[in-house]
């Protein structure tokens, strides 16, 4: 009988031993990959609010050091300074060349307003936080629709963007889809899902963002669109 | 007796379990990879010029390997200028203690200025070491050039270093240094036909039969009269 109860005791012992610590659970979903601002670049348009209007592209890269390049269709970038915080992302740039964008941000980290002000000009703005990719999101992709003019005027309607397959960073466009030749502007490729194209004065960039395509180019007057991928 | 000795050794057992039984999970140390910039501009002047190389050297060490290094380098001013992002892989990747050794083209249009540079080194687990400096890019059109620059491996023994050098204040010397961890040699160039010219079409012969195979760093420097020099780098393996 006291041989039961010491082995008992025993028995207990060892079963706390195994189960006293705790489990790792292995069901238990990894915790979300930690958010890294430099991961992401913000694509955005820019839309005067009187005069002749027309819609701009233009990227901020998130660098190290709390450092952003603004892109658009000038030739060098602007180099400025970001601050982020839960609710919202700053990009400013001091001195002559002035101006402001600010990004409100949700919970998810998805822009849900755009302020833009450039010296002491204000902008209709709109801003996505994009993920940089590796890839290439244009390669292989077509896109059409119609593109307008400064004013605000149509130019060119079922115009098409096709861009040359993977690993390539070339891309056409024109109205006969059958006769675009995808391999004649070559582009640089930002953030995965942008691109600037420039050949003397002509300046072409735009971005693809839920199967859109928005697109501004520079060359002598300005155009723009949005064009819905095929 | 027996009996109640048995009880505390097994009541003991229990307290011991408690104690000891779960294994700690000890953090591991995360050691960061360490930068030395050890150099930037020729002889570390920290001066880069418009239209030729910036030359960068860094010491990096890691005690685990290499995952990438980052270089980043922008205006320290918040204006257009020249920018240059790039994420080195190759050669770095998997390596310990690597010498950061690049050449960065900067172009003719950048705008001069202080530009500040960041070098970030991830080593495999992700952790991060980043060193940052401060150098002047200036725009110096006296300053000695050498266009259409081109050297290429002409036969296994042979070097064709090939180009127009252009020089406001007249050529001095060329001087081209043949770098490997085993080999290293340079050659002085003074010909009459060359020195005390504005411009001179160089075709040179580099003869490397000695040199074992392996992966080269070329440095060609054109001095001028008034002492000023342009470094062009090449790279090329045997």
């Amino acid at each position: 009988m006291k041989s039961i109860k010491t082995l008992s005791l025993i028995l207990t012992a060892c079963l706390l031993a195994f189960s006293s610590c705790k489990k790792k659970n292995n069901a238990e979903p990894e915790s979300a990959k930690p958010f890294v601002i430099t991961n992401h670049f913000v694509a955005g348009t820019l839309t005067q609010r009187s005069g002749s209007k027309y819609m701009s592209v233009f990227f901020i890269q998130l660098l190290e050091d709390n450092k952003a390049l603004f892109i658009n269709s000038s030739p060098n970038n602007l180099v400025g300074t970001y601050t982020l915080s839960e609710t919202e992302l700053v990009f400013e740039v001091t001195g002559g060349n002035a101006r402001i964008a600010r990004f409100t941000l949700d919970k998810d980290r998805k822009v849900t307003s755009a302020y833009y002000k450039a010296l002491t000009t204000e902008y209709d703005a709109t801003g996505e936080l994009l993920p940089v990719k590796e890839s290439n999101e244009l390669a292989g992709k077509t896109f059409k629709g119609d593109e307008y003019k400064i004013g605000e005027i149509s130019n060119r309607a079922g115009l098409n963007f096709n861009f040359n397959k993977t690993g390539t960073t070339t891309y056409g466009s024109g109205i006969d889809a059958t006769a675009i030749d995808n391999t004649t502007n070559n582009y640089t490729l930002i953030g995965g899902s942008g691109f600037k194209y420039v050949n003397g004065s002509t300046v072409e960039l735009g971005f693809v963002s839920n199967e859109k395509l928005t697109v501004f180019r520079s060359s002598g007057l300005f155009y723009y669109g949005k064009y819905d991928q095929q | 007796m027996k009996n109640k000795l048995m009880k505390v050794w097994v009541g003991g057992l229990l307290a011991a379990t408690f104690l000891f039984s779960c294994k700690k999970d000890e953090a591991p140390v995360m050691e960061s990879p360490a930068v030395i910039i050890k150099e930037i501009g020729a002889n570390n002047s920290k001066v880069a010029y418009t239209g030729n190389d910036l030359h960068l050297d860094a010491e990096i060490i890691a005690s685990r390997k290499i995952a990438g290094i980052k270089l980043q380098i922008t205006l320290a001013e918040t204006t257009y200028g020249w920018d240059f992002l790039k994420t080195y892989t190759t050669p770095y990747a998997g390596l310990k203690n690597a010498d950061f050794h690049e050449h960065i083209d900067v172009p003719e249009n950048a705008r001069a200025g202080t530009y500040t540079l960041l070098i970030i080194v991830t080593d495999e687990l992700g952790e991060k070491t980043q060193s940052k400096i401060d150098f002047q890019v200036i725009r110096d059109l006296s300053l000695p050039r050498i266009t259409e620059a081109s050297l290429k491996a002409t036969s296994n023994s042979t070097l064709n270093l090939s180009g127009v050098i252009q020089a406001t204040n007249k050529i001095a010397k060329l001087v081209v240094e043949v770098q490997s961890s085993a080999w290293t040699r340079e050659f002085v160039y003074t010909d009459a036909a060359m020195i005390d010219q504005s411009t001179f079409r160089l075709n040179k012969d580099i003869d490397v039969s000695s040199a074992p195979a392996g992966h080269y760093h070329i440095n060609v420097t054109v001095f001028d009269k008034a002492g000023k020099q342009a470094l062009y780098a090449f790279h090329l393996d045997r």
